[in-house]
C-alpha cells in the first residue's frame, strides 16, 4: 500500500477503470476449442467407436468378399502356358492345394520366408520348386491330400509320375539358387506364388493339426439403449372372467398415449463360459449385469393420492395407495425423472459361427436369461395413468429375458476381439402379474467384447 | 441463469452452463488477454486456455469471493505462463532503476475512450506492458508480481515507473491527455 502512495493513485485507479470498460468479443473458434476440450471423452469414445466398427467392416468386407486376394500364400494355382512345351505344364491345366499353409496364424516364420521369396521378383519354375522335394515325399503328401488337391475335370489328373524331377531333387533349393534361375519365358512355364509351406512335413502337420481347445472364455460390454412398452389391462378380459366384479372406469386405451417416455442409454457388462460341441457351434453360459433406464417425463403437482392397485380375481384391491408428486398434470415446467433397472442374470444358449475363416468370423448367438431385478424403487404409473409412484411391492423379482446378437470376431494373438449389435427383450413384465399394467423393457446396443481359448 | 445455477450446472460439466459462463464472463477477459498480448490472435489462445481452466477447475471455488475476480485471476495467470512459455517476456525484460525518473501526476479525462487507453498500453514493450497490467489494473503488488513474473522485486518496481512513464508519453503524444511542458520537451528529444 505504501509503495502504491509513492504514485499518483488517482492515475491507475482511471487507468483501471478506462481499461476495465473494455470489451472484446471472441471468435466462435475459441468456445468450440474450449467445448472439445472439456468434452474430448464424449468425442474420443465416439471417434474410437466409429474407427473400431468401420475398421472391422472393412476387414470383413475384404475377408468376406475377396478371400483369395488375402490367401496368396495358401493357394497354389499353376495355369497352362500356352507356349511352352513342358510335360508338366501340358498335363496339369489347374492345381489348387487350399490346404497348403492352411494355418497361417500360426505360421508366422513362414509368411516372412514366404515373402522373402515373393519379394525377390523371380519367376519360379514348377520343375525347380518340386526339385526341392524328395520324390518319396511328394507321393506321399499327394496321397495323403486327395480331398484337398482340386483337379480341373478337364484336364488329366497330376500324377506323381508326371512331376519330372530333376537331378538335383536330392538337394534342397536355395534362395541362391533361385538367384541363379533365368527368368526366361521358356523356363517358365508355370507362373506361381511358391511358399515355403511346400515342404512337406509342414503341410502334412498342418493338415493333421486339430484344434483341441473346446473352452473359451469372453468378457463383453455393451453400450445400449433402453426403451420399453406399456400395455394397460384389459378389461374384456377381466370382466369375462369375473362376472361380479365391480364397474370401475378403466382405461382400455394405449396406455403408451398416457406417459412421454425418453429412452435412455444404459450398460450390459458380463462374462461366459464358451463350450464347442461341434465345429461351428458352441453352447454357452455366463453372469450378466445390466444397468437399464429411461426417462419419464412429468409434470410436479401438488402431492395427491394416487392408486397402484394390484388387481385379484375377486376385483380390484387397493392395498397400495401413496401419495404422489409427480403427476401428469398441465403444470408448465416438465421434469425429467429417471427409472432405473439394475438385473443380474444369467445367460444360457447356443452360438454358431456361420461365417469366415481362422482370422476373421462371424457368430449369430442367442440365449435365454432368468434374470433377477436388484431394486425395486423405480416409478410406477398409478392406475388411472395420472401420477407416478413408487411401490416396490408392484415390481417382479425374477424375469426371463431373451437375447441375441450377431458380431464379428477378428483374431489378434491369442485373443478375438468381438463387436457386433445385440438385442435383449424382458419377456415377462416389470411389474408382477396383479398389477394392471405390463412393462416389458427391450434393450438394444453394440456389443464389443474379448474372447479366449482355455488351454 | 443465476450465478448459483451456473456454477452447479459447470460443476457437473453441463455444456448450456458452461457457455452461459463462458458468454457472461468471455468479453471482459478477452479484454484483459488483449492487453498482455501480442495480438488479438494470441489474446484468443490465451481466453481458450483460461477458460478451459476455469472449467477444470471450478470444483476449487470458493464461495467466498467473487467469482468474476476468480476466474480474472485464472486467466491472468494463463496469460502471465503464455507470455513466458513464448519467451515474450524474458526477452523484453530490461533493468531501469526506478529512482531516476521523475513521475508527473497526470489524470485521464473522461472523454477519453477505453479502447484508446488499451491500445496506447498495447504499445508499450511486452516487459512493461505486463508489469503495468498487473500492478495498475490487476491490482498485484510488485512482490507478487515479482513472483510471478521470477524477476526481483526492485525490477517490478522499476519496470513499472518506466512503463508508466512512457505510457503517459504515449498518451501526450496522442493527445490524449494535456502535455507539461517538461514533458513535451522530453518527447521532442525522444523522437
Amino acid at each position: 500500500m505504501k509503495e502504491r502512495i509513492l504514485y499518483n493513485e488517482e492515475f491507475e485507479k482511471q487507468l483501471k477503470e478506462k481499461a476495465d470498460q473494455f470489451k472484446m468479443y471472441p471468435s466462435d473458434k475459441v468456445w468450440n476449442e474450449v467445448y472439445s476440450s472439456l468434452h474430448t471423452r464424449r468425442r474420443r469414445f465416439v471417434a474410437g467407436m466409429t474407427f473400431l466398427i468401420g475398421g472391422i467392416l472393412i476387414l470383413a468386407g475384404s475377408q468376406l468378399i475377396f478371400p483369395s486376394k488375402n490367401s496368396i500364400s495358401k493357394t497354389i494355382t499353376a495355369k497352362n502356358n500356352t507356349t511352352a512345351k513342358s510335360t508338366t505344364s501340358s498335363s496339369l491345366n489347374s492345381l489348387t492345394a487350399n490346404s497348403f499353409a492352411s494355418n497361417a496364424t500360426d505360421n508366422s516364420d513362414d509368411q516372412h520366408n514366404t515373402n522373402g521369396i515373393l519379394n525377390s521378383g523371380l519367376p519360379f519354375d514348377l520343375h525347380s520348386g518340386l526339385s526341392s522335394m524328395q520324390e518319396s515325399r511328394t507321393e506321399e503328401m499327394l496321397e495323403s491330400l486327395p480331398e484337398k488337391i482340386q483337379i480341373n475335370n478337364s484336364v488329366k489328373p497330376i500324377q506323381p509320375a508326371d512331376l519330372k524331377v530333376s537331378e538335383k531333387a536330392a538337394t534342397p533349393l536355395t534362395i541362391s539358387d533361385l538367384n541363379q534361375i533365368e527368368p526366361s519365358a521358356t523356363a517358365n512355364p508355370i507362373s506361381m506364388p511358391v511358399t515355403t509351406d511346400l515342404v512337406p512335413e509342414k503341410s502334412v502337420t498342418q493338415l493333421t493339426h486339430i484344434h483341441n481347445d473346446r473352452f473359451r472364455w469372453e468378457l463383453y460390454i455393451a453400450p445400449t439403449m433402453n426403451t420399453h412398452y406399456l400395455y394397460g389391462l384389459n378389461y374384456q378380459t377381466i370382466a369375462q372372467s369375473v362376472q361380479s366384479a365391480p364397474i370401475m372406469v378403466v382405461h382400455v386405451a394405449n396406455v403408451n398415449g398416457f406417459v412421454d417416455n425418453t429412452p435412455m442409454m444404459g450398460y450390459d457388462i458380463g462374462g461366459n463360459i464358451l463350450y464347442r460341441i461341434s465345429k461351428n457351434i458352441s453352447l454357452k453360459a455366463g453372469l450378466d449385469f445390466s444397468f437399464n433406464r429411461y426417462y419419464i417425463k412429468a409434470y410436479n403437482s401438488n402431492p395427491t393420492q394416487a392408486s397402484a392397485t394390484l388387481s385379484s380375481y375377486l376385483g380390484y384391491v387397493a392395498d397400495s395407495l401413496v401419495n404422489s408428486n409427480s403427476g401428469i398434470t398441465t403444470d408448465k415446467n416438465p421434469q425429467h425423472y429417471q427409472n432405473r433397472y439394475y438385473q443380474l442374470s444369467l445367460p444360457v444358449g447356443v452360438e454358431m459361427n456361420v461365417a469366415g475363416n481362422g482370422k476373421l468370423q462371424l457368430h449369430v448367438g442367442a440365449t435365454l436369461q432368468p434374470s433377477y431385478l436388484l431394486n425395486t424403487d423405480a416409478y410406477v404409473l398409478s392406475n388411472d395413468y395420472s401420477s407416478y409412484t413408487k411401490d416396490p411391492q408392484a415390481f417382479r423379482r425374477w424375469n426371463l429375458i431373451a437375447g441375441t446378437e450377431v458380431y464379428l470376431s477378428y483374431a489378434v494373438g491369442k485373443i478375438r476381439w468381438e463387436i457386433g449389435p445385440q438385442v435383449r427383450y424382458q419377456i415377462f413384465s416389470t411389474y408382477k402379474n396383479s398389477y394392471p399394467l405390463q412393462e416389458n423393457m427391450l434393450n438394444y446396443g453394440i456389443r464389443i467384447g474379448i474372447s479366449k481359448s482355455i488351454r | 441463469m443465476t450465478e448459483e445455477a451456473i456454477l452447479q450446472g459447470c460443476l457437473k460439466n453441463h455444456a448450456a452452463a458452461q457457455k452461459e459462463l463462458y458468454n457472461r464472463y468471455s468479453p471482459k477477459m478477452l479484454a484483459v488477454c488483449y492487453r498482455f498480448a501480442h495480438n488479438r490472435e494470441d489474446a484468443e489462445d490465451m481466453l481458450q486456455e483460461g477458460f478451459i481452466k476455469v472449467f477444470l477447475q471450478m470444483h476449487t471455488f470458493q464461495s467466498k469471493g467473487a467469482f468474476e475476480g476468480w476466474i480474472r485471476r485464472i486467466i491472468v495467470h494463463t496469460c502471465i505462463n503464455h507470455l513466458k512459455k513464448n519467451k515474450r517476456f524474458n526477452e523484453s525484460v530490461d533493468i531501469i532503476q526506478a529512482s531516476s525518473v521523475h513521475i508527473r501526476e497526470e489524470n485521464i479525462p473522461s472523454i477519453v475512450q477505453a479502447k484508446q487507453i488499451v491500445d496506447c498500453i498495447r504499445i508499450l514493450p511486452v516487459g512493461y506492458r505486463t508489469v503495468l497490467n498487473l500492478y495498475a489494473i490487476e491490482g498485484y503488488s510488485h512482490k507478487e508480481i515479482s513472483e510471478m513474473l521470477d524477476i526481483e522485486e526492485s525490477t517490478s518496481r522499476s519496470q513499472y515507473t518506466r512503463a508508466r512513464q512512457m505510457l503517459e508519453e504515449i498518451l501526450i503524444k496522442r493527445n490524449l491527455i494535456p502535455a507539461a511542458r517538461e514533458k513535451t520537451d522530453r518527447l521532442t528529444a525522444i523522437h
